[in-house]
Order: structure tokens, then sequence, then C-alpha cells
């Protein structure tokens, strides 16, 4: 007990002779504080994203659509007018940026088409699902 | 932000990976570990070929690193030869390559992944303390290697909440990094405590 109060001391004393080194290791301990108080708040609060088709966006390619939604790669590539074989890696921006349409539209186009897919198979749709 | 990083991966694929990579060794403020995880979502869904993403983002990185390295020893030669002529400076000179011999290699293979903002540092630093070419890379290809693995096989498996699992990776990153800043700096503290305490115990 004594002991640990003269370390204390000691360190109290290493403290006020090196005050910028230990000024600077108090502002990394507040980084950790910091960083860790979000990462809690993250996995608390974060909001589910979309199990619709809602979260449909520009940058996703078929395949990943295919994957998250749940439906098959071929549906979609005829859905869209394309090769199933060639949508590999092309996001839905650029295939529509080929067919000279807005990228909104065909995502619009597209969710009815997972919609229906499911409607037919009996199926949810669930674009947030655990694997 | 995000939405535009994920379109350049599926977009210019493993190509936009290796460039990423290269520039984050580099210490570019790049988002790297997003583009990762999205590639490794793009495997999952057979948008992408799994050797492809994990050569070219590998490559890149161990570009960067040689890069750092390089430009370290350069730099290096040149600094160490001004400190060199003063003695005091020397000595601090020699201690820091000694703990480089020591410790480099776990110091770059871990900022390789654990603590990843300190990695383009350190490789100016291992550049600049001469250590040896050998160790540095084979510390550098381990350490990326499992960079890499971890970010593809994250966005692999969590594929369909890449922004969460963005945002609390790079959280625990910054703040494995930040606790082993403090802890450096602790220890720099306490080794320079004062040597005479009045009212220190005796040695029992």
């Amino acid at each position: 007990m004594h002991a640990t109060r003269s370390q204390a001391r000691t360190a109290l004393r290493a403290i006020r002779r090196h005050p910028v080194l230990a000024a600077a290791m108090a502002l990394a301990l507040v980084l950790v504080a910091v960083f860790g108080l979000r990462i809690a708040m993250m996995l608390a609060y974060w909001p589910g994203q979309g199990a619709d088709t809602a979260s449909l966006k520009g940058w996703m390619p078929v395949g990943y659509v295919a994957h998250r939604w749940d439906v098959p790669r071929e549906a979609l590539a005829a859905a869209l007018g394309i090769e199933p074989a060639t949508a590999r890696r092309r996001s839905l921006a650029r295939i529509a940026a080929e067919q000279g349409i807005p990228a909104d539209e065909l995502i619009a186009r597209l969710s009815i088409v997972i919609e229906e897919w499911h409607a037919e198979h009996d199926t949810v749709i669930d674009g947030a699902g655990d694997e | 932000m995000s939405e535009t990083l994920f379109a350049l991966v599926s977009d210019w694929g493993a190509a936009a990976l290796m460039v990423a990579t290269f520039l984050s060794c580099l210490a570019m403020p790049v988002p790297t570990s997003l583009m990762m995880l999205a590639a490794g979502a793009f495997v999952a869904s057979g948008d992408m070929a799994g050797s492809a993403v994990v050569l070219g983002a590998l490559a890149g990185a161990v570009a960067g690193d040689q890069t750092g390295y390089g430009l370290g020893r350069a730099g290096g030669k040149a600094l160490t030869r001004r400190l060199r002529r003063n003695p005091a400076r020397q000595s601090v000179l020699i201690r820091a390559e000694r703990a480089m011999a020591r410790r480099g290699s776990i110091a770059v293979f871990l900022s390789r992944w654990l603590f990843s903002p300190l990695g383009p540092y350190v490789n100016l630093i291992a550049g600049a303390a001469t250590m040896g070419w050998w160790r540095f890379t084979l510390a550098s290809v381990t350490g990326e290697a499992v960079w890499v693995a971890l970010y593809v096989g994250l966005g692999a498996a969590f594929g369909n909440q890449l922004s969460l699992v963005a945002s609390v990776l790079s959280n625990s990153v910054g703040l494995m990094s930040a606790a082993a800043v403090a802890v450096v700096l602790g220890a720099l503290v306490w080794r320079r405590r004062p040597a005479f305490s009045p009212r220190r115990v005796p040695p029992a």
C-alpha cells in the first residue's frame, strides 16, 4: 500500500517534469474514450439498413443486388435486358448510363422486379437479412 | 461519400483497390478500408474474383510500403549525417536504430492492420533507421496480408451492413492506435521519472 502511494507520487513528479509528454498522453487517452463511446453508440443506435428495396443504390452491381435481395441473377439480368454473363460487377448506374436512362428509373424498375419475384415465390423481401 | 467509393470499386475493380491501398500506405487520406469491405461483399455475391481482389489490394499495399521505406532511407541518410556530428544526438540516433533492430519487425507487422494509422510513419522510420530490407519486407507483406484478409473477409461476411461494419472498424482502429500512442508516451514519462525521491521506500 505504502509502496503504491510512493509510486503514485513518483509518477506525479514524472508528469510534472515532462508536462508536454504527459499532456500528449492525456490527449491520447481522451481519444481512446471518444472512440470507445462512438463504437458503443453505433452498436446501440445504428438505424437498421432498409430491408426493402428502398435501399437499392446506383453503386450496387447486379450480382450484389441478386445476392442481397435473394433473387436469381438471371431474373434480374433478364428484366434489365442484359446478358447474365456480362452482369458481373457492372453497377446499376453504369447499366442505366449504357441504356441511356436515368439511374432512378432503372432502380425503380428493378425494385418492382424484386417485389414481384418474391410475391410469386411467396418469400419475404429481406435485403438486410442476416447471413 | 461512401457510395462514391463503392462505385469506384464496382466500376474499376481490383485496379481501384490497388491505387487506394498504395496511396493509403503513403499517409494519403483514402478510405481504403471501406473499399476493401465493398470488394469483399462483391466477392461474396460473385461480382468479383477473390484472387483479383486480394492480389490487387496486396500489391498496392506492399508497393506503398516499399515506397515509404525507400523515402525514409533516402531522407534518413541526409538527416542522420547531420545528426551524427553532434555526440548527444548521435547517441539518440544509435538508440533509435537499436530499438528498430530489436522491435522493428513487430512494429511493422502490427502497424499494418492493428494500428494502421501509424503505418506510413513506421515505414519512414524503418527506412531512416536502416532496418534491414528483408526483415522490413517480410513484416510488411505478412502484416498487409492480415489487413487485406481481415477487411475483405468482413466485407464478405457482412455485405448487407457495409456502412455499419466500416464505421465500427475505423473507430476500433482509431481506439487501438490512440491507446498505443498513450502507452508509448506513458512509458516515456515513467522512464524519465526523477531518479531521486526523498520519501522513496527502501527495497525490501
